[in-house]
Parts: structure tokens; C-alpha cells; sequence
């Protein structure tokens, strides 16, 4: 048995409460919210905090809102919940396929989507979906609360720019047009438990005339931030969705890929197939559009 | 620190330091070793428990985090000596050859059974994507997870005719 090394568990039950804990204790302290990458962290020793603060129990974090012509999602809603949420599931399901590709069962039923996000890893599988809605965050301290965009607290690899004392309290994003049609493709090295090498989160919305009318394209686990690919995105902008153009858009990712992340061993492979991950995820989201409804193929379902 | 749960029905009260996992405190104070230590890092599935209705890795929650909650143990499935149709659907199956992974296997599938009574073969592999087996291999199991559902079906709507 792997022992923990020592620290008090502290379980605020409100937001209030965690704010008072923070302003005070912020330094020694590890928010758990979830469990599935802390735990793991301190086993290896990774991390020595003097209090664990468990915010799974603060109701007004894990809730699932629908507000008007926007989406708002708690901070401790867990991978099951939203790839099981019908209401995530009709207006965004390519966030409830990407939910349901983390882990396993088990890892989908105590890992959350705060804990996804603020763990900072390039290959978090919330995090492309969430950008490509060019999603906000709305942090929280006992100094107040402030808004910013998913992509701005991210300034490299397993970081992010909250302060000790601040923490995420939900992630909000503008609902899409009912013409949209989404999809979350990914590439591990087994389908269960792999963390992603490749993956890719697209939106397409379709014009009446069946022109592309807006396109947002954002990659996953391939660049040292997560951002949408502009110049791909408007290499789509009034075609008509086709294999052409979804191959250029296809090459163009690739290439930024290479021009970000630089060349690697794994390129030669890796170009390649993000170049045909992207045309397929272009693909199956302009097949939704057309359709206007969706089916998740091979939709998990959660224990 | 104190904590305070239920486990298979049953109120516990243990006093004992917070950096301690579930599976530690089930295995070690309580004596419930039927819920395996694997890998310790959430991969195996070997330490699967049921908390408050969901499938969860024991060696990844604090016992802090099961203060409160209802933990359901592998030792809990049978009722006496009348095993659990997936139990006996296991055994009748061969799905089990070590037995290391299959506490893990029947907690992962009671959990997909309890909430989905009739699963397709796509759900029954997804639920059990997170056990890893090296013996028996899976398809066994998931012949004894089909056959155990039919079964659980028939007597259910038994009941319901009554």
C-alpha cells in the first residue's frame, strides 16, 4: 500500500466557507476535487500540502445550469455527469464525447470537470471542446470574483495563472445556433484509461444555403497551450463542407502543430494523423449539421 | 479525526488520521479484504467499490471523502449464503481463473446493472474498461454479466407479476 504523506482534510460546505480557508491557508494548501489526479500526486510525494481541501461537497459548485442562450458548468460536475446530461448532450455533445472518452468508469464517476481544466495538462480531454466554445471561467477568491477567457489561464503546460487563493468556481459558455453540428475525436494508446496523444474538438455551423458559416477548430494534447487554429477555421469560412477543404483545413492544423510544438520524434507520425483526425472530425460534424439532430456513436455510459 | 459512513448497510465509526484512502481503511480497520489493492493509481480496478450508486476506485478517495456516503463491498453482494446472480453467474460462467480482478469485475458490473438492468455488450465493455483482468480474459466475464442480467430480469418481472 502506497501511504500519503501527512496533511489535515479540510471539507468546506459552502463557497463562502472555502473562501475564508484560502485567504488564510492558501499557500499549504491542495484543492481536491475529484481525487483522481491529486491522490496520485501525493502518493508519488509530488506534492506536500499541509491541508487537502475537499470542495466536492459544496453544492453550488457541481451544478449543470441552463441560462437563456448560455451553458454554465460547476466546477465539481463530474465526467459522468456531463456525458450522461441530456441537456449537455443536445446543445454540446461533442463536451459529453469527451467526458465520456476520460478514463474509465470508475475515473469518470469521482474525476471532474474543474479538476480537468485547473490540472492544466496539454492533454486534458475537457479542455479543446471548452476552447472551440471559446469558453469563460469565472474564479473566485474572498478578494471578489473576475471573469476570464479558458485560454487566458493557461501560460504553458500544467500551469495555470490563478493565484494560491483563487479558485475555479463554474465554466460558461455561449449556447451554439441549432445549425451546428460538433464532434471530439481521440487518439491514446488503448480506447479505456489512455491519456489522449491526439485529439480534436470541432464546430461547424452551417449557413441556409449550406455554406460553412462559422468553423472553430481547436486540437488536444498536441500544442503547448490549448488554442482554436484561426487560419484553418477560415480556410472554411463560405465553402461548401467537402473532402477538399476539409483537407485543407487538415493540413493546415498539421502544420501549425509543427510550428508550435517544433519537430519531434513523434512528428512523422503525428503530422500525418492530425492532419486525418481533423478531416474526419470535420466530417462527422458536417454530417450532424445536415441532420440537425446527433447520435453519439459508441455513447458511453456512465456507472 | 473521526469519520463516520455505512458500509454494505452497516453504520462505521473510526477515529484515524486523514491521509488514508478508502481502500486502506476497508482493508486494514475494517477488515474487509475482499476489495483487492492492485495498482493504487486508479488503473487496475481491483479496489472498485460502490459509493452512494456509482463505480469508484477506492484507492483514489480519502477517507475524508467517504464521510457520510454508503460503500458497497464486495462482501455486501450476497445476501447469507445466497450469492448475487452476478456472483453466481461468474462462477457458473468461469469467469474468474485467480480471482484477484473479480471483486473489482462484480462491483464495476453491479454498478452498470443497477443503474442499466438490460445492457448492450458495447455498455457491459465500457463498464468493465477500467478492470483490468490477466488471467481469464473478458469475454467470459462478459458472457456471466449478459447471463446474470437476463436472469435478474426474469425474476424481477416475476416479482412484478405477482
Amino acid at each position: 500500500m502506497k501511504y500519503l504523506p501527512k496533511f489535515e482534510y479540510i471539507a468546506p460546505s459552502s463557497v463562502n466557507e472555502l473562501c475564508k480557508f484560502l485567504q488564510y491557508h492558501a499557500d499549504e494548501t491542495r484543492i481536491l476535487a475529484g481525487g483522481t489526479d491529486l491522490l496520485i500526486n501525493l502518493k508519488k510525494g509530488e506534492v506536500t500540502p499541509k491541508y487537502v481541501v475537499d470542495i466536492t461537497r459544496i453544492r453550488e459548485l457541481s451544478s449543470i445550469r441552463d441560462e437563456q442562450n448560455r451553458i454554465s458548468i460547476g466546477a465539481t460536475a463530474t465526467h459522468t455527469e456531463l456525458s450522461e446530461s441530456a441537456f449537455v448532450l443536445s446543445e454540446v455533445p461533442f463536451l459529453a464525447e469527451a467526458a465520456a472518452s476520460i478514463g474509465s468508469a470508475q475515473i469518470r464517476n469521482s474525476g471532474t470537470i474543474g479538476g480537468n481544466v485547473i490540472n492544466a495538462s496539454p492533454a486534458g480531454d475537457t479542455i479543446p471542446p471548452l476552447v472551440a466554445l471559446d469558453a469563460t471561467v469565472r474564479i473566485v477568491s474572498h478578494k471578489g470574483e473576475r471573469r476570464a477567457l479558458l485560454t487566458e489561464i493557461f501560460p504553458g503546460p500544467y500551469k495555470t495563472t490563478l493565484s494560491s487563493d483563487e479558485f475555479l468556481a463554474d465554466i460558461t459558455f455561449t449556447k451554439l445556433s441549432p445549425r451546428a453540428g460538433t464532434c471530439f475525436l481521440k487518439l491514446g494508446r488503448r480506447r479505456a484509461l489512455a491519456i489522449s496523444r491526439i485529439s480534436i474538438a470541432v464546430i461547424l455551423v452551417a449557413g441556409g444555403d449550406g455554406r460553412i458559416q462559422e468553423a472553430r477548430i481547436c486540437p488536444g494534447a498536441v500544442l503547448p497551450a490549448a488554442s482554436r487554429i484561426v487560419k484553418a477555421e477560415e480556410a472554411l469560412l463560405g465553402a461548401y463542407p467537402s473532402a477538399e477543404v476539409f483537407q485543407e483545413a487538415g493540413r493546415i492544423v498539421a502544420g501549425e502543430m509543427v510550428a508550435r510544438s517544433g519537430r519531434r520524434s513523434s512528428t512523422p507520425y503525428k503530422e500525418p494523423v492530425v492532419n486525418n483526425l481533423v478531416q474526419h472530425a470535420l466530417s462527422i460534424a458536417a454530417e450532424r449539421c445536415r441532420k440537425g439532430e446527433v447520435q453519439i456513436p459508441g455513447k458511453r455510459q456512465g456507472l | 479525526m473521526k469519520f463516520r459512513f455505512q458500509v454494505n448497510g452497516k453504520d462505521f465509526e473510526i477515529e484515524t488520521d486523514p491521509n488514508r484512502t478508502l481502500l486502506d481503511v476497508l482493508r486494514t480497520d475494517l477488515g474487509l479484504t475482499g476489495t483487492k489493492y492492485g495498482c493504487g493509481v486508479g488503473q487496475c480496478g481491483a479496489c472498485t467499490v460502490i459509493v452512494d450508486g456509482t463505480a469508484r476506485c477506492s484507492c483514489l478517495i480519502l477517507i475524508g471523502q467517504a464521510q457520510g456516503r454508503q460503500v458497497e463491498t464486495v462482501e455486501g453482494l450476497s445476501n447469507g449464503e445466497e450469492l448475487h446472480p452476478l456472483q453466481d453467474s461468474f462462477i457458473e460462467n468461469h469467469a474468474l481463473q485467480c480471482g484477484y480482478c473479480t471483486p473489482g469485475m462484480l462491483m464495476s458490473t453491479k454498478g452498470l446493472l443497477d443503474k442499466n438492468p438490460s445492457p448492450s455488450e458495447e455498455e457491459i465493455k465500457v463498464a468493465i474498461s477500467g478492470n483490468l483482468c490477466r488471467c481469464t480474459g473478458y469475454s467470459q466475464i462478459i458472457t456471466a454479466v449478459k447471463k446474470a442480467a437476463k436472469k435478474m430480469g426474469k425474476v424481477k418481472e416475476e416479482v412484478e407479476r405477482r
